[in-house]
């Protein structure tokens, strides 16, 4: 996808201070020479007078003393992964010295090293995504010069946006659910029907299929038997996020660490993928306010509606706003809730969730180095060479102690709660919750 | 504990240094040399502090140069070429090469700190603009080359008085026509 800026008003170029310096050295040794009768000094001024004289000539043939090419902006891609790169060119016309200068945008780095570039009528400055959601590019400066540096015309182009995606990480993780609730689909039900999957071999009942008849059972008891299969369901998936706050890591983690909110978006992302290519009904419901809902949807439109979601959350907003409440859920429903555990009204939800009747996972997404008691030593800890009278890390210390508590009670609820480390954090509940789900049960009489 | 805030000063000057691009670091370097080259040219390499008056030509055309590499868009950037050309004038006879060799060197370093007020400190120059600027001077110095050629030929032919005015009418008519007005 493309764009480019509108025409703007009329674009002139003004002399500079380097042909002024031309036409004076020039000029002046010229008249010098003449009034003092010394034809050499001539020759020292000479260079320069020509300097500035086909400046001149140079604009008058190109027509540049009423107006110049007004630069136009160019994105070629408004929609990045993660680490991926967008190109912004600039164009103005062939001849002319064309420099833009961009500043530096958050969570991005630009080629060439500092945003500014010069070239010839055009400029391809590349931008390259290290963190999902919007990113703004620009103002960009834009300096149209001709090829001496004579003349000079100054343009400044508005902002472009680009949406980055988070990363399309493959979660490694089954794909059984433990009540799957819709009609046809990959995961295996407890129910009998139409399935492939074999659940026993039994006598033969009016109604059940022909193709259907087990034959060798059947010749060897000399009775009709069939054989029964699972069926298979797909279900509906809500994926929670909880973007309320942004919690960065620890000052001594490396500078690219994900924040709260990264592994909140990173784990939204890479459930989703993987329901979505499971053929599953994926929804998000956001207790924040950055990302919005996305109503439940199949297949890879629906994935294309997500990531789009996604990466057109921005972070500079820092209102803060009531969060959201999800009143009702249908029962069965998997429920992932991708939070970092501190909220308040997260914490509800989750009880809300569980009463209503779905399968509730918990993924944690508090930065592993936040409230990490390893580091305290019993001193002032001192962060880039200084020590905070504020004691942050051992105030987080003993909140994520605090926060230990919530944990331990939702897990004795019957909600499981996994940290966010990657593709393969969901691996284990997964299996488990399904082994539970599956797993005989006293009869209640 | 006194000389840290200078130290840190030092250090973020040289910090600051590091964003200096390389396209500016060639155009810079290659407008003071060739200014120094320029002066040199007249005076010699021996002489630059031999007595009190080459000290202060020195002197002020150092001045120039630190603050035209400093900002090359500034209008000072006049000090040094104009301190060159009076030192000319002022050396008493000099050859038409010296002065020739002194006018390309002085149009070069005029042409270097010209482009590296095009772009901001970091910024950089790609190929296509390093050809761009090369063609825009090629010409320049062609024509440079023909008209030294006509002036050095011209040299020769006694004039009479009247002919002086001319020249000077002409010459305050070049400079008119050439010095910047508002576009």
């Amino acid at each position: 996808m493309t764009s480019s800026t509108p025409q703007l008003s009329e674009l002139r170029t003004r002399p500079t201070a380097a042909l002024v310096r031309a036409a004076v050295i020039g000029g002046g040794a010229l008249a010098l020479a003449l009034l003092l009768g010394r034809p050499e000094i001539i020759l020292a001024g000479l260079p320069m007078l020509i300097w500035a004289l086909v400046a001149l000539a140079r604009r008058l043939q190109r027509g540049e003393e009423r107006t110049v090419v007004d630069p136009t902006q160019r994105v070629n891609r408004r929609s990045i992964e993660e680490g991926g790169t967008a190109a912004i060119t600039v164009r103005t016309s062939p001849g002319t010295l064309t420099a833009a200068t961009l500043p530096m945008p958050r969570a991005a780095d630009v080629a060439p090293r500092h945003g500014s570039l010069a070239g010839d009528g055009e400029v391809r400055l590349r931008v390259t995504a290290h963190r999902w959601g919007r990113i703004r590019v620009g103002p960009m400066h834009v300096l149209v010069a001709d090829a001496l540096g004579a003349y000079r015309a100054q343009r400044t182009l508005p902002r472009a946006e680009v949406q980055v995606v988070p990363a399309s990480t493959v979660l490694d993780a089954p794909v059984e659910v433990p009540t799957p609730i819709g009609v046809s689909g990959v995961h295996l039900s407890r129910r009998r029907g139409d399935g492939t999957a074999l659940s026993e071999v039994r006598a033969f009942r009016p109604g059940d299929r022909l193709h259907r008849i087990n034959w060798r059972v059947t010749s060897r008891t000399g009775e009709l038997h069939t054989n029964a299969t699972f069926t298979e369901q797909d279900t509906d998936v809500l994926i929670v996020t909880d973007t309320i706050a942004d919690v960065a890591p620890a000052p001594w983690v490396e500078a690219d660490a994900p924040t709260s909110l990264d592994m909140t978006v990173r784990a939204t992302s890479a459930i989703a993928r993987h329901y979505l290519t499971a053929g599953d009904r994926v929804s998000v419901f956001d207790i924040g306010h950055l990302i919005g809902a996305v109503p439940p949807g199949s297949g890879p439109r629906q994935l294309r509606v997500l990531t789009a979601a996604l990466s057109r959350a921005g972070r500079d907003d820092g209102a803060f706003r009531a969060p959201r409440r999800l009143r009702t859920v249908r029962p069965g429903t998997l429920t992932v809730v991708c939070t970092p555990l501190l909220s308040k009204d997260t914490i509800t939800q989750i009880g809300v969730l569980v009463s209503h009747g779905a399968d509730v996972i918990v993924v944690d997404t508090l930065p592993p180095s936040i409230g990490d008691v390893s580091v305290l030593r019993g001193t002032p800890m001192r962060v880039d060479g200084q020590v905070s009278d504020r004691f942050w890390p051992e105030a987080w210390a003993m909140r994520r102690l605090l926060r230990g508590r919530t944990v331990r009670e939702l897990r004795e609820a019957g909600v499981p709660v996994t940290t966010w480390e990657g593709p393969s954090s969901l691996a284990p509940v997964l299996l488990s919750l399904a082994t539970a789900r599956s797993a005989p049960r006293m009869r209640r009489s | 504990m006194r000389r840290a805030p200078v130290l840190d000063s030092i250090a973020q000057g040289l910090l600051e240094l590091q964003k200096i691009s390389p396209t500016q670091w060639l155009l810079r370097t290659l407008g003071a040399v060739m200014t120094v080259l320029a002066l040199v040219l007249i005076v010699g390499i021996t002489a630059l502090f031999s007595h009190f008056g080459i000290v202060l030509l020195t002197l002020t055309v150092a001045l120039g140069i630190l603050l035209q590499v400093r900002r090359p868009d500034s209008d000072l950037g006049l000090l040094a070429p104009a301190a060159i050309v009076i030192a000319l004038l002022a050396a008493g006879e000099s050859s038409m090469l010296q002065a020739a060799g002194v006018g390309l060197l002085l149009m070069l370093a005029h042409s270097a700190f010209a482009l590296a007020a095009t772009i901001p400190v970091h910024g950089q120059f790609d190929s296509g603009a390093w050809r761009l600027a090369a063609a825009g001077l090629l010409p320049v110095l062609v024509l440079s080359a023909v008209a030294g050629v006509l002036v050095v030929a011209l040299s020769t032919v006694q004039l009479g008085a009247w002919m002086m005015v001319i020249g000077v009418l002409a010459a305050i008519g070049l400079f008119v026509a050439v010095l910047p007005g508002q576009g």
